[in-house]
């Protein structure tokens, strides 16, 4: 993977040796990946000599490991030298020069999510887009309204960029300590070259007074394929955070690989919420984004709890095991997940809760949804370790299947070492049963309407746990995903 | 990851074969070089493959087993048999006509030793191997090669057996001894029967069985299959039971594992239109013992039910595995599949792993599945006791009630006495109340 061509290698160095980090910002790197674009990308972030060396000895074990084959998933072959790993934000040519261009289907689902005009042209990356951002949201002064709320309380949070120059001393303490480094393949590709992400640090005996959103940012989100979260609770302190955006984002990445990491110190506690609707592709699933995601909380400290929503509807691939790791005693994690897949989207994704401290409780709910050609798995692990004194799991992963073309799937893995502990899976898997359809229509709702509320119902569990504006977004999404898929 | 033990097996093959049933007949010879060419690729299974991931053959590898020797004196079987059954037992893997009783088999029902099938080229037996091409368990690739013997039972269209078959394979004196049993059962269409095979070691010693029972259902066959894993608690035992149904046929399997220090037992099961099948199992380990249960489902045709209930008591520094496939395919329509596997952790040493799935193509269908791990109630415990029973007689009490479940299911009365017995000699703690009052 190394061997790069001459001409190749005598870019990189000529355009390093003479300051390429000034002139970058039109720039993007041709395809590729060795050594020398990593220096590049470090460079190109000034950043301190130990996040360099991090990234670098990410990418020597990441050479030593082969794409991992056992998610239930199909795709062609990734050639990870024919991508790009640095580039800048997309040039004005290749975006639409008006709403017109765009493709009419995503301007449909807007309207029908109730998205204003104007919001519709920056998620549509129209020209002109970020200014209307502005114009929309007035982001730049509802943000800086937060941040002086957010610095009053101690609150860091921020691009992962910003806080590597403002606080690298935390970045270097807590970095690849939940996620290391040769985790898995696509955490490794992540932790050699990552682009940006978020950063939060939530000090002490804080109640962060307010959902933490990467919405508030989103004009600086062009974070690029390769995005990395740490989130940092000390210890009795609160943070809920929120991720994505129940718009359909169009996104000229075909893979992405984050990587998200929470500490929670002792009676911490971390929310985590995840909409995900990444363009699917169209209906062969051509085109679509593949999501591989690594994302983990550790429960350092005792009475710790980290809880993980997610709302899976986007993606031609999602490949995403959100895990806590309960080490403090008496520590809970939490798994909530819808997942969606229509036409011929496939997702993998479950959880792994490791019970290592005494009195640990985890809970997972998953609602796994097929409609079409969808292939949908659930893939997840409970472990008790020897000392999980007094470990207590329920898992509860029920499956919806629409039409007789879809796949559903169940994976779970049970591990127990210790007799106190107390582990309980269930699982089901259904259809929408005609008798079902039949009250809800003879009521006057028409086919589609009588699904989507039964596939509602059937995911209220999870929809409970979803911030207010998050929760009603998400019901709305669900409805239009699931479009076309009856009759 | 030794391939020793996979070389010791592929090099002993040549100086074997002549020895080995079925030599004069050309495709025999034929089916059992498949076979070792088949396990020569595969391979002794190691922890890298998903089906194998908990379970280590290290133990069994690290030893050299032999083919068992010819004449052996055949060991007391007071206990081992089964009042009121038609019998065929085998000595160290080998049949033995005047400890077997067949003299009352009905009409239409065929019951001979593999080895003399094999011998005499039987016409019966060679479609019961055709799918052997293609094997992708090592272990049966390798009892294909060198199996030894066995039953053939064949059963005529709408015959029924009026009492239960009983295999009873037998481990006589002597050690490190392989046997390849293979047993092929043929019903034919409305025919019915019950079989149990069991696996007892009266006089103990260590050594290796690897067992395969294939069965194929006509349509409308009911077959009772009851299977005891009773060996010595140093032997190690590898089964394998493969059933291909037809249409409205039935299968029930009860599976009871109580020795081996290694013990596996996979069943497969296929499933054509309308047919039904239900699995039971309940494993017993203590000390250092390891069991691995394996069921897979395959819901290949629509309307068929299949309903699975595994259970595990576990003690000492034992370890189980139970995985369990429910795989429902495209147009296997209005499936009705249910499956429940429940363990019980008496000992903080012991370690349970299971992993129930469901994979499922069809959108009409009914499946469930459901997994457990935990200890007795302490509720139940403190009831009983308040009742005047002392802790170990409570514990006990609720120990044998988990497991009676899934006697209580065995049909035929005789037989469910016969593995009652087998059961209430291996419970945990029943040496425990002794020791205390010495």
């Amino acid at each position: 993977m190394t061997t790069a061509t001459d001409p190749y290698h005598a870019l990189v160095n000529r355009e390093y040796s003479e300051g390429f980090v000034t002139d970058i910002e039109s720039e993007t790197l041709p395809p590729g990946l060795d050594e020398d674009v990593i220096r590049v990308i470090s460079a190109k972030k000034k950043e301190p000599e130990f996040l360099l060396n991090w990234r670098l000895e990410a990418f020597r074990h990441w050479q030593t490991m082969r794409e991992p084959r056992w998610a239930s998933v199909h795709h062609a072959p990734i050639d990870y030298q024919a991508l790009s790993y640095y580039s800048a934000p997309k040039s004005d040519a290749d975006r639409p020069k008006s709403l017109d261009e765009v493709d009419p289907e995503l301007l449909r689902t807007y309207e029908k999510l109730g998205i204003p005009l104007r919001e519709q042209e920056m998620l549509a990356g129209v020209i002109g887009g970020n200014v209307a951002v502005d114009a929309v949201f007035d982001s730049v002064s509802v943000a800086t309204t937060f941040k002086k709320t957010l610095a009053e309380k101690g609150i860091i949070f921020g691009s992962f960029s910003e806080a590597v120059q403002t606080h690298p001393e935390l970045i270097e303490q807590y970095l690849g300590s939940v996620v290391p480094v040769g985790d898995n393949f696509f955490a490794a590709l992540n932790s050699a070259v990552f682009s940006d992400g978020s950063f939060c640090y939530v000090p002490k005996g804080v109640r962060c007074p307010m959902e933490l959103s990467t919405y508030f940012r989103i004009n600086q989100a062009n974070t690029g394929q390769f995005e990395r979260t740490l989130l940092i609770a000390d210890e009795g302190s609160y943070v809920s955070y929120l991720e994505g955006c129940t718009a359909p984002q169009r996104d000229e990445n075909q893979l992405h690989a984050a990587v998200v990491e929470l500490v929670a110190l002792a009676d911490a506690e971390i929310k985590y919420s995840t909409v995900q609707n990444w363009y699917p592709g169209d209906a062969e699933g051509k085109g679509g984004i593949y999501n591989f995601v690594t994302k983990r909380g550790d429960c350092r400290g005792d009475r710790a709890k980290i809880s993980w929503t997610q709302v899976e509807t986007g993606s031609a691939i999602t490949w995403k095991y959100p895990s806590c790791v309960l080490r403090g005693n008496d520590s809970i994690g939490e798994f909530y997940s819808v997942a969606l897949t229509n036409n011929a989207q496939q997702a993998d994704t479950g959880t792994k809760m490791i019970h290592l401290g005494r009195n640990t409780s985890s809970t997972i709910i998953s609602k796994g949804i097929s409609a079409g050609k969808g292939h949908n798995a659930y893939r997840g692990l409970v472990k008790v370790g020897k000392g999980a004194e007094g470990a207590r799991n329920y898992t509860q992963c029920d499956s919806l299947l629409i039409g007789d073309k879809c796949s559903a799937h169940t994976f779970p893995y049970i591990e127990v070492q210790n007799p106190s502990a107390s582990v309980e899976h269930e699982a089901t898997t259904s259809k929408i049963s005609d008798d079902q359809l039949f009250y809800c229509m003879q009521r006057g709702l028409d086919a589609e309407d009588a699904v989507s509320m039964i596939v509602n119902g059937f995911c209220k569990e999870v929809f409970r746990e979803l911030p207010m504006e998050f929760a009603v977004e998400a019901q709305k999404l669900l409805g239009i995903s699931l479009e076309g898929s009856v009759g | 990851m030794s391939s020793d033990a996979t070389d010791r097996f592929v090099n002993g093959f040549a100086e074997a074969r002549t020895a080995l049933p079925g030599g004069a007949s050309d495709w025999v010879a034929t089916l059992r070089q498949s076979g070792i060419d088949r396990f020569a690729s595969l391979g002794m299974p190691t922890t890298r493959q998903e089906s194998w991931k908990y379970t280590r053959l290290t133990a069994l590898e690290r030893r050299d087993f032999t083919l068992p020797v010819a004449d052996v004196s055949a060991p007391g079987l007071e206990g081992c048999t089964l009042d009121g059954a038609h019998r065929m037992v085998f000595v160290n893997g080998r049949f033995s006509a005047e400890l077997s009783d067949l003299d009352r088999l009905p009409e239409g029902a065929r019951c001979v030793s593999l080895a003399a099938a094999l011998e005499a080229g039987d016409p019966a037996l060679q479609p019961a191997f055709t799918a052997s091409a293609d094997e992708r368990d090592a272990f049966v690739a390798l009892n294909t090669a060198y199996m030894g013997d066995g039953v053939l039972l064949e059963l005529a269209e709408g015959c029924v057996l009026d009492a239960p078959l009983q295999l009873l394979f037998v481990a006589g004196t002597g050690q490190d001894y392989v046997s390849h049993l293979r047993n092929v059962i043929i019903a034919g269409a409305h025919s019915q029967a019950t079989v149990v095979e069991a696996y007892v070691a009266p006089e103990g010693g260590t050594y290796f069985t690897n067992a395969c029972t294939d069965l194929r259902l006509a349509s409308g066959a009911r077959i009772d299959h009851v299977r005891l894993q009773d060996e010595d608690e140093s032997a190690f035992h590898i089964g394998r039971v493969r059933a291909d149904t037809g249409r409205d046929a039935w299968y029930r399997s009860q599976v009871f594992s109580l020795g081996a220090q290694l013990g596996r037992a996979d069943i497969d099961v296929r499933l054509a239109s309308g047919a039904e099948c239900h699995l039971d199992g309940l494993y017993l380990a203590g000390k250092r013992q390891h069991v691995d249960h394996q069921t897979r489902i395959d819901h290949a045709e629509p309307h068929a039910t299949s309903s699975q209930l595994y259970k595990g008591i576990l003690d000492g520094a034992a370890r189980a595995v139970f995985s369990g496939t429910v795989h429902v395919r495209k147009d296997a329509q209005k499936t009705d599949a249910k499956q429940m596997n429940r363990n019980l952790l008496l000992s903080s040493r012991a370690e349970v792993d299971a992993k129930p799935q469901l994979e499922i193509y069809a959108d009409d269908v009914k499946c469930a599945h459901g997994a457990t791990v935990g200890q007795l109630d302490p509720m139940e415990l403190f009831y009983l006791r308040s009742r005047g029973l002392d802790e170990h007689d409570a514990r006990q009490l609720l120990i044998h009630a988990f497991a009676n479940d899934l006697v209580d299911r065995v049909a035929d009365e005789n037989v469910r006495g016969f593995v009652y017995r087998a059961l209430d000699s291996r419970l945990p703690g029943r040496d425990a109340k002794a020791e205390a009052n010495a």
